[in-house]
């Protein structure tokens, strides 16, 4: 029995309706979720949700996908509003810990340049994906 | 992974762990977002390197009938030196950061562009 690599489109099914609570839109009005390619849209302010299929070729880490929570334009000038976002960057943190036991994660330092980012590495295990998957 | 061959007894856990001290290792390896909205593509020089060295037969070539440990080290160092080499020389074949990404045509990032700050700031160290 060979199981498919997950799509694209099942990780959306699964991360839309977990991260949607916490994310922004795009400049564009799309809600801030997007698989690249193609490149995501502007940045709008507030957590953004971008994923892309990981280096499996290259690598012996299997992990197939990556996704980056990036907390895009919220300054600290503003505490009240940049408090509310980094709750809601927290949470999303938690939710994702929460729903894939296997991962890697990615820590940056938030500096002058580098806004707070943070990346799940993800290898899905079939039970997550059992409903969507065909076997052969 | 199969093993083709019988290993001796590895008398006592050992571990070898690789740090790049450089500010910008993490960006440079991982990727990053900035702030004004810019992108760097991620580099994994490490992944590369681990990728396409084959370590268990590095492991048994340095393994000679005699020191597990002694080998373990070799393939440490000869491991050590595939991540320099992919960091000097390694063509990514990627495009510019943000829309020039996906755009036919626009100049691409052969290598790693360092001044050797990066490349000299590994640190291995051996833990038993």
């Amino acid at each position: 029995m060979s199981e498919q690599i997950p799509e694209s489109l099942d990780l959306m099914a699964i991360l839309r309706p977990l991260l949607t609570p916490y994310l922004t839109t795009f400049e564009d009005g799309r809600l801030a979720i997007w698989v690249e390619p193609p490149i995501a849209p502007k940045a709008g302010s507030g957590l953004h949700c971008i994923i892309q299929r990981h280096y499996v070729a290259l690598s012996n880490t299997a992990y197939q996908w990556q996704v980056d929570l990036v907390l895009h334009g919220v300054q600290a000038d503003d505490p009240v509003l940049y408090e509310a976002n980094l709750k809601k960057f927290n949470q999303a943190i938690a939710a994702m810990r929460s729903k894939f036991p296997k991962r890697r994660e990615i820590r940056r330092p938030f500096t002058e340049d580098l806004p707070p980012q943070f990346r799940f590495l993800l290898w899905l295990e079939a039970t997550y994906l059992k409903p969507m998957l065909i076997y052969s | 992974m199969k093993l083709t061959w019988n290993p001796p007894p590895i008398p006592r856990q050992i571990v070898a762990r690789y740090t790049y001290h450089a500010d910008y290792a993490a960006e440079v390896h991982e990727g990053a977002y900035y702030l004004n909205g810019s992108r760097g593509m991620a580099r994994p020089w490490t992944d590369v390197a681990i990728a396409e060295n084959d370590l268990p037969l590095l492991l048994l070539r340095a393994y000679s009938g005699g020191d597990i440990r002694a080998a373990f080290l070799v393939m440490v160092f000869q491991l050590a030196d595939a991540f320099t080499e992919i960091l000097d020389s390694y063509d990514w074949g990627v495009t510019g950061s943000t829309e020039k990404q996906y755009r036919p045509g626009m100049p691409t990032w052969q290598t790693i562009t360092d001044s050797g700050e990066l490349r000299d700031s590994l640190e291995v160290t051996i833990h038993e």
